[in-house]
């Protein structure tokens, strides 16, 4: 899930990117833009992290 | 940062009033018909009236007698003065300005690392304060070691000529690839160790201000990280984000690399702008620091067995907002100073940076205060302290493009948004943030550099343009919505590859030496097992068992009462 996690948040940074190769409509590059912030947050927020608190020392 | 444009060469600067001229050697003939007569570099200036050695021998109290023609390097003195030796004069004089700006506004940067020691081990417990004090104070010596190894080579090895500081020529050669027909620069690969052609003045010069930047993004990661943290761990991610996190965005932001030229590429405004480092160092501190905490996990005792927090607060809140201070003292060096001027070229905005840079804190410190005493009743002083640091690290990328009202809002929002994000972060994500690293520098680092995108006014003019694209950078309420979707490919930039390079290094070091201290040392207090030696020797620490409580469950864990703390006593 942690590899998992690291690998939708690089997506979410090319996502990005490849609107820039692919289109010169501004809109569009902007919508991308959110999109790949929200799916590298969801990553690092809804992935990582709770792979980390699943097991966290306080609920030894 | 400045961009790496090239001001035009002096013209017009030679004429001084008082000024007799004569030719040494005939002028050359004028065009026909016209009564225009031209300078060569080689006219002496003659006729200079200057003070005589007896009215200088009286003294000079008014100081209208002391700096003449007579102080102006002559080339031949027996040529005597000419315009040439005035022309070079001015042009030192430029450069010998935007040098002592540029070092002085560095040493201020430095002198932060006090201020970021004193707020982060005001905000840890006492029995940890010589470690968390010994982190900050050794993150100066890791970080400038990696720094002049290889991070400088890596930043700005390929930024060319900045012409502020004289050209830095030797810094041009940066590794690029080609992909879908435009140049995408990585990495620098000249001035590893400041050896060869970059031992050269304006690449010290640069390398200074650079150092002091990076310095304080590594400084970051301390206090996240802080009471449970192996100092050796601390030791090798210093080393490893000194070296190669910290200087590879910078180099696509301020080192010509390619999320500079989103603007020259991709008709993006102009392309990533971040001033003086909300992204490149704040966020990526902030970052930086958010994978640290995630991995090394929670203090013990900070979380119940049903996941609510436990409040910790600091052993010292007068060393804390006197750390503040240093900070924001040390912050007219961090933005006015990305300049790396005084003279020409747009730099005399600076006045303008440094105002806007106060106004963000105090607005910043106003939404904290405000939030914090409506929803708990109370200013509470650390949040307090977090809101003027939030709103300082909001206006540092935008510092240099926006006007006092954007600076004004730029702050209150940072102010408001770090009390929330420390709520969001201790109580729905359940990551421990000692001093609140990640909400004041990841979540406010990104939100200045997206304030680029909106509040960037256009009225600034640095050299005639920015990142090489002509004209004054404006944001999307200034009518340029390129700006903002450049600023968000940054942000995504941060997000998802800084924070995955950032956590697998810390993945390394965990692998290498642990992360986390032992139950024992962090129950202990860190000061002995890892240090040898108590901060504060001649108090005994008392310590207090954790006691779940019913306000625990009902009242917010921000402000309440401690339910673990060391507090000071005589000794029973």
């Amino acid at each position: 899930m942690k590899i998992l996690a690291i690998v939708v948040a690089v997506l979410g940074w090319l996502l990005p990117i490849l609107g820039l190769v692919l289109t010169a409509s501004n809109p569009v590059r902007l919508t991308l833009c959110v999109l790949g912030i929200g799916l590298c947050s969801l990553a690092v927020l809804g992935m990582l992290n709770p792979a980390y608190v699943k097991h966290a020392i306080w609920k030894a | 940062m400045r961009s790496v444009s090239r001001a035009p060469m002096l013209a017009g600067m030679l004429l001084l009033c008082g000024l007799a001229l004569g030719a040494e050697a005939p002028a050359p003939a004028a065009p026909q018909g016209s009564n225009a007569s031209s300078l060569s570099g080689s006219t002496v200036v003659k006729d200079v009236a200057t003070p005589t050695a007896e009215e200088l021998a009286k003294g000079d109290p008014a100081g209208d007698k002391t700096g003449t023609a007579t102080d102006v390097a002559v080339a031949d003195p027996k040529a005597g003065l000419t315009l040439a030796d005035l022309a070079n004069q001015a042009g030192q004089n430029k450069i010998a300005i935007n040098f002592t700006w540029t070092l002085i506004a560095g040493f201020l940067v430095m002198f932060m690392q006090a201020g970021f020691a004193l707020v982060e081990t005001g905000l840890c417990r006492a029995k940890n304060a010589n470690h968390t004090m010994m982190m900050n104070f050794m993150v100066y010596g890791f970080g400038l070691f990696a720094y002049w190894v290889c991070g400088f080579a890596i930043q700005m090895g390929g930024v060319g000529g900045v012409a502020n500081l004289g050209g830095t020529a030797p810094l041009s050669h940066e590794f690029t690839i080609h992909a879908f027909g435009k140049p995408w620069g990585l990495f620098g690969t000249s001035g590893f160790f400041l050896s060869g052609a970059t031992y050269d003045v304006g690449v010290m010069a640069m390398f200074l201000f650079q150092m002091v930047f990076m310095d304080t993004a590594l400084t970051i990661v301390t206090g996240s990280a802080a009471e449970r943290w192996k100092f050796a761990a601390f030791a090798f991610c210093s080393l490893l984000m000194g070296a190669f996190t910290y200087p590879l965005f910078a180099n696509w932001a301020w080192g010509g690399g390619w999320l500079s030229q989103l603007g020259v590429n991709f008709g993006l405004g102009h392309g990533y702008v971040d001033f003086a480092g909300s992204g490149v160092v704040h966020a990526v501190g902030g970052l930086t620091a958010l994978a640290a905490a995630i991995l090394i996990g929670p203090r013990i005792g900070k979380y119940n067995r049903d996941g609510t927090p436990n409040a910790m607060p600091g052993h010292d809140m007068v060393i804390v907002l006197a750390g503040c201070f240093i900070l924001a003292f040390g912050w007219f060096g961090f933005n006015p100073g990305s300049t790396l001027g005084a003279s020409g070229a747009g730099n005399l905005r600076i006045a303008s940076v440094a105002v806007n840079t106060m106004l963000a804190g105090c607005t910043g410190s106003f939404g904290a205060i405000l939030y914090m005493w409506i929803r708990y009743g109370k200013p509470d002083a650390s949040m307090v302290g977090n809101g003027l640091l939030a709103g300082l690290v909001a206006i540092t990328a935008p510092s240099g493009f926006v006007n006092t009202i954007g600076a004004a809002v730029i702050g209150l929002v940072a102010g408001v948004l770090v009390c929330l994000s420390c709520e969001y972060f201790e109580r729905v994500a359940k990551v421990d943030d000692p001093v609140g690293a990640i909400s004041v520098h990841g979540v406010n680092g990104l939100w200045g550099v997206t304030s680029v995108g909106l509040f960037a006014d256009g009225t600034s003019n640095y050299g005639g343009g920015w990142n090489g694209v002509n004209g004054s950078v404006r944001g999307l309420f200034y009518g340029d919505p390129g700006q903002l979707i450049a600023q968000l490919i940054g942000v995504a930039t941060l997000l998802g590859f800084v924070f995955s390079l950032s956590y697998a290094f810390n993945v390394l070091v965990d692998w290498l030496v642990g992360q986390r201290v032992s139950a024992e040392t962090e129950l202990e207090g860190l000061d002995i097992p890892e240090m040898g030696s108590l901060g504060y020797p001649e108090f005994v620490l008392k310590m207090q068992r954790t006691v779940p409580t019913a306000s625990n469950e009902t009242a917010p864990a921000y402000g309440a009462a401690p339910v673990v703390a060391p507090s000071f006593g005589a000794g029973d």
